[in-house]
């Protein structure tokens, strides 16, 4: 390939499969143009699960979509990254563990059956963009795009970088530095010193499955840390030098079992069962030690880089929690945190790693927003077309409109543009409400979102006036992405019950006009009318991914509580909608044009690699 | 009460001082017979006669007017309707206060098993012998079970002559904190304020009252965890001393919040069994279900009723808008659930007992102080105005 073309007209594709959490992403000469997650389009969470049987499960919808968006054929993509590097996670996970489920991860049969999907994937990719890609595809290590995607659309051209979750190939850690268009590795933590893998593992015997560390970290607030604070000192420990350790024996993250936890901690949490002092002072220790751990670790990538800025990526820089304690303690001036930390956004990362570190590309862009998704204006328009004429109505100034139906104590679902990339709706597949109101927690928890009654809902505040109401010694460009919480200023507790967790504090969005300015102009105008600058902002989902289309907004307002919704200029009454309507959205889900068909069934995932020359006759026969 | 309120005088008075100790083994004979053993079998946790400080060796009394700038006298805050709080010292002396030998002040409370409020009137500005002797035993129970007080027993002041004569004063150690009434942004109560002419309509907003400078998720998660723990021991605060003026709050130099109860002169223990019967649920549930009515923030809003609906048809309406929105009772109602499988008995038929003390007249009454109905608004007029008076 001609590297020289590809500098000056660079289209560059990056894939994430491994694991879970598949997306795409699309850059081109260095500017983000598009980017998705495939769980929106196949709408199942988190696209599929993290499984020895399905990396070559490639985010087919999600690479469709960015093609579309950027209206060129495959063709025309000149380099391809894939966040994963398959000879590394071989290498570094065969008979590390005392115990392995059988032909699971860590056993020979397993990591060797992995290693072969993975090694489909160039050729499976080929075959789905009709066009032979694999001079064009790179292998690049999962933590170096967490580190990538955190590290080059940030404001800073210089920082101290840090990616964290529960695996990549073999290291959950990477503490790096960034500087211009490089990325240098400063050290690496390998399996299993893993605190994402840690937190799914409390996770699950916490009752709340692989996926359930968003409540972990809410029940956290409940309990009481110090009661088993030295259990979990037994087996994770951390020094001030900036290491930490997690006793793998303890852990037994690959097999179901959790005998040595339950010898700490006492019985798992079972089904159904409630969760009880106990549980919740375990996931307060476990909060607790994160903190610790990360703080050691940032504290050591300050006296390593004395950077004053800090990137961060990896699922644990979702915590919310820690992160404000890394902005405050951790002895950086500013912090950055890439809105798709977790796993989806290493497709980013790919791109942004081939363009600057690889191409050698200039730094271009800084990432203000993540509105990367498709937008819909035109299947709005259709969709609307076929709800009773009763139910709609055309908005004359819709902001002020919005903001008094919030204000009266509806909850008003907001559908507009493009759609977000990463794990937080930021006002364009925003669910929102009266944050004034106590009883509105319930309300959403119990009859819309189906959710835990612990569970807090997060704020959307004006960026100008967000210190008024919170405790922010320092703003930063990631307080766009909604991935720290901060105190709420005493003087304010009480005023905001909705949107206040029981430890003070408030999981925050600071929307600026530039970025987003209908949903500016909703909270300035409930601001207006209620003098309280912010709304409860939740994603618009029912037990299941956020909203994508206008088809599955209106399904999903019709299925809940939600009162109404705002699509594109529009304003529905839900209560007012026929059943036909209702009808007419079970039977056929409209899907946007330029959307393909459904990704591989699940029961093909265990079919053989098809051979090199398959692929090639495919592209011959064109 | 506002904070600017003219101080007070206390003086010495006639009569004497007893430890908490010797009070609970001399005058506890108003108590039942599981609470007299309870006192008994703990009153060691209370502080001898040797531990009462020189100052409280005398009883002081507060003083018909000034007591002049040279007599013996202790320049105290009054607080609530009959008791005054040396700041300085942080001690509060309650029931120092005496008031004409007419004064009372209203008593409510529900029979176990049975389905109505009983407003009764007690004597008030000094404290009855069973009263001091109910603070005494709560102190005492609490203690035991690492439930957190705002107040620590001293001793006890025993009146012997004029208006207070054979009443007394116990005098109690603050621990610190704010009362979380001081937190109450629109202050409305009594309810009956609501409804007053003066009243603004945007007031109802269709949520609870705002705490302004208290996070009232915090507080209704400690609350309802500090009940439940209470009821599922067998004992109940009383439900004027539920109110949310005897809340206390600590802010701790850590930026935390820490909440304390205080006020046990209605409290109660009863003994649990070790198999709830129905019988014996549905009474239960009742006195929880009351309990915490009356410990909640009010509601903003207004159940309308119809013409001619009785109070069962008004029940179910009211009962669902309070379990919707009430903070308190969402967070009492998940521990009393966790409470009462830890004991064994059926958590099913609790909930159902649940349900059923929320179609109880003792429910009905017990709303009326916290959300307005028709029903409440017919009771207003037909009553006196709440006994609810700032602290």
């Amino acid at each position: 390939m001609d590297r020289n073309t590809a500098r000056q007209d660079a289209w560059i594709l990056g894939i994430n499969s491994a694991y879970h959490e598949p997306s795409a992403c699309l850059v081109h000469n260095g500017k983000l143009v598009a980017a998705a997650e495939e769980e929106r389009f196949s709408r199942v969470r988190h696209g599929k699960p993290a499984d020895l049987k399905n990396p070559h499960w490639l985010p087919e919808q999600s690479i469709r979509y960015c093609l579309a968006e950027a209206g060129i054929e495959s063709g025309a993509i000149t380099e391809v990254g894939y966040s994963f590097a398959p000879e590394l996670r071989l290498a570094g996970n065969v008979a590390v563990d005392t115990e392995a489920t059988p032909e699971g991860a860590g056993t020979i049969e397993g990591e060797e059956r992995f290693y072969r999907l993975l090694r489909q994937v160039p050729q499976r990719l080929s075959l789905l963009l009709g066009q032979d890609v694999r001079d064009r595809f790179r292998w690049i290590e999962h933590h170096l795009c967490h580190a990538a995607s955190a590290f080059f659309v940030s404001p800073f051209e210089d920082a101290a970088v840090l990616s964290v979750d529960g695996i990549g190939e073999a290291a959950t850690t990477w503490l790096g530095r960034g500087q211009g268009n490089r990325l240098h590795l400063l050290a690496e933590f390998g399996y299993p010193n893993s605190l994402g893998l840690l937190w799914t593992k409390l996770s699950r015997f916490l009752g709340f499955g692989n996926y359930g560390q968003w409540k972990v970290m809410a029940l956290a607030a409940y309990g009481d840390p110090d009661r088993f604070y030295p259990a979990f000192r037994t087996f994770v420990e951390c020094d001030d030098s900036g290491n930490f350790e997690v006793d793998g024996r303890t852990l037994q993250f690959r097999v179901e079992s959790c005998a040595s936890l339950e010898r700490l901690f006492g019985p798992r949490c079972g089904r159904e069962e409630e969760l009880d002092d106990r549980f919740r002072d375990i996931a307060a220790a476990l909060q607790r030690v994160t903190n610790e751990a990360l703080l050691a670790v940032v504290r050591r990538l300050k006296a390593e880089t004395d950077s004053k800025n800090l990137c961060l990526a990896g699922g644990v820089a979702l915590n919310c929690v820690a992160n404000r304690l890394l902005l405050e303690e951790g002895g950086f001036e500013d912090l950055f945190v890439q809105p798709a930390a977790n796993d989806a956004g290493t497709a980013l990362g790919a791109c942004y790693y081939l363009w600057n570190q690889v191409l050698g590309g200039e730094r271009v862009e800084t990432m203000v927003h993540s509105y990367l998704g498709p937008s819909f204006a035109r299947d709005a328009v259709c969709l609307l077309s076929q709800v009773n004429p009763e139910a709609v109505a055309k908005a004359s100034n819709l902001p002020a409109q919005v903001a008094r139906l919030i204000a009266q104590g509806s909850t008003v679902a907001l559908f507009q543009g493009r759609m977000e990339f990463g794990p937080r709706a930021l006002g364009n597949r925003s669910i929102l409400a009266d944050p004034r109101r106590a009883d509105m927690v319930r309300l959403l928890n119990d009859k819309v979102k189906q959710r835990e009654w612990f569970r807090p809902f997060a704020a959307s505040v004006l960026a100008e006036r967000a210190c008024e109401w919170f405790a922010m010694e320092r703003r930063t460009i990631a307080d766009r992405f909604m991935v720290l919480a901060y105190p709420v200023r005493p003087e304010k507790l009480g005023l905001i019950p909705a949107v206040t967790h029981v430890d003070g504090t408030t999981r925050l969005q600071t929307v600026d006009r530039e970025n987003n300015l209908v949903f500016h102009q909703v909270i300035e105008e409930f601001a207006r009318i209620t003098g309280v600058p912010l709304v409860l902002n939740t994603s618009l989902n029912e037990s299941e991914p956020i909203v994508c289309s206008p088809a599955d907004a209106l399904r999903t307002c019709l299925k809940s509580g939600v009162d109404y919704l705002v699509i594109e200029g529009h304003i529905v009454d839900i209560a007012r909608c026929h059943a036909s309507v209702a009808a007419l959205l079970d039977v056929t889900p409209p899907v946007r044009d330029s959307m393909p068909q459904q990704q591989s069934s699940p029961d093909s995932a265990d079919a053989e690699p098809a051979l090199d020359e398959d692929v090639a006759a495919v592209f011959m026969s064109r | 009460m506002p904070e600017d309120t003219e101080m007070i005088d206390l003086v010495p008075a006639d009569g004497y001082v007893v430890s908490p100790l010797d009070f609970a083994a001399r005058f506890s004979t108003n108590l039942s017979g599981v609470e007299r053993i309870f006192l008994e079998q703990n009153a060691s946790l209370f502080g001898t006669e040797a531990e009462i400080p020189p100052t409280l060796r005398t009883p002081w009394i507060a003083a018909s007017g000034s007591a002049g700038e040279n007599a013996d006298r202790i320049v105290a805050r009054p607080s609530g309707v009959r008791s005054a709080v040396w700041d300085a010292e942080q001690i509060q002396f309650k029931g120092c206060r005496p008031a004409p030998e007419a004064a009372d002040f209203p008593f409510e409370h529900v029979e176990f098993g049975g389905d109505r409020i009983i407003s009764t009137r007690v004597p008030f500005g000094v404290m009855t012998a069973e009263a001091v002797s109910r603070e005494l035993l709560g102190h005492c129970f609490c203690k035991t079970y690492g439930i957190p007080c705002a107040t620590t027993p001293m001793c006890v002041f025993g009146y012997s002559s004029g208006p207070a004569a054979n009443r007394f004063c116990l005098v109690l150690k603050l621990a610190g904190g704010t009362r979380a009434e001081k937190f109450l942004g629109t202050k409305p109560l009594p309810l009956s304020e609501l409804v007053s002419p003066s009243a603004d309509s945007a007031v109802f907003t269709g949520s609870e009252v705002v705490m302004e400078g208290l996070n009232t998720v915090w507080h209704a998660d400690q609350k309802g965890r500090w009940l439940a723990e209470l009821h599922f021991r067998g004992a109940f605060r009383g439900l004027l001393n539920n109110n949310v003026g005897n809340d206390v709050v600590q802010f701790l130099p850590s930026g935390k919040h820490r909440f304390l109860l205080r006020d046990f002169d209605s409290f109660q223990l009863i003994s649990l069994p070790l198999a709830a019967s129905r019988e014996f649920l549905s009474a239960f549930a009742v006195q929880c279900v009351v309990e915490v009515v009356k410990g909640s923030l009010p509601i903003l809003d207004y159940v309308s009723t119809q013409t001619g609906e009785d109070a069962q048809q008004v029940l179910p309406r009211i009962g669902a808008v309070y379990r919707r929105k009430s903070s308190l009772w969402n967070s009492y109602f998940r521990y009393a659930r966790l409470k009462a499988r830890a004991l064994a008995w059926s958590e099913a038929e609790f909930v159902s007992a649940t349900e059923r003390a929320f179609e109880s007249m003792a429910f009905l009454e017990a709303s009326c102080s916290v959300i307005l109905s028709d029903y409440a608004l017919e009771r207003l007029r037909r009553r006196r105005p709440q006994p609810y008076v700032f602290h």
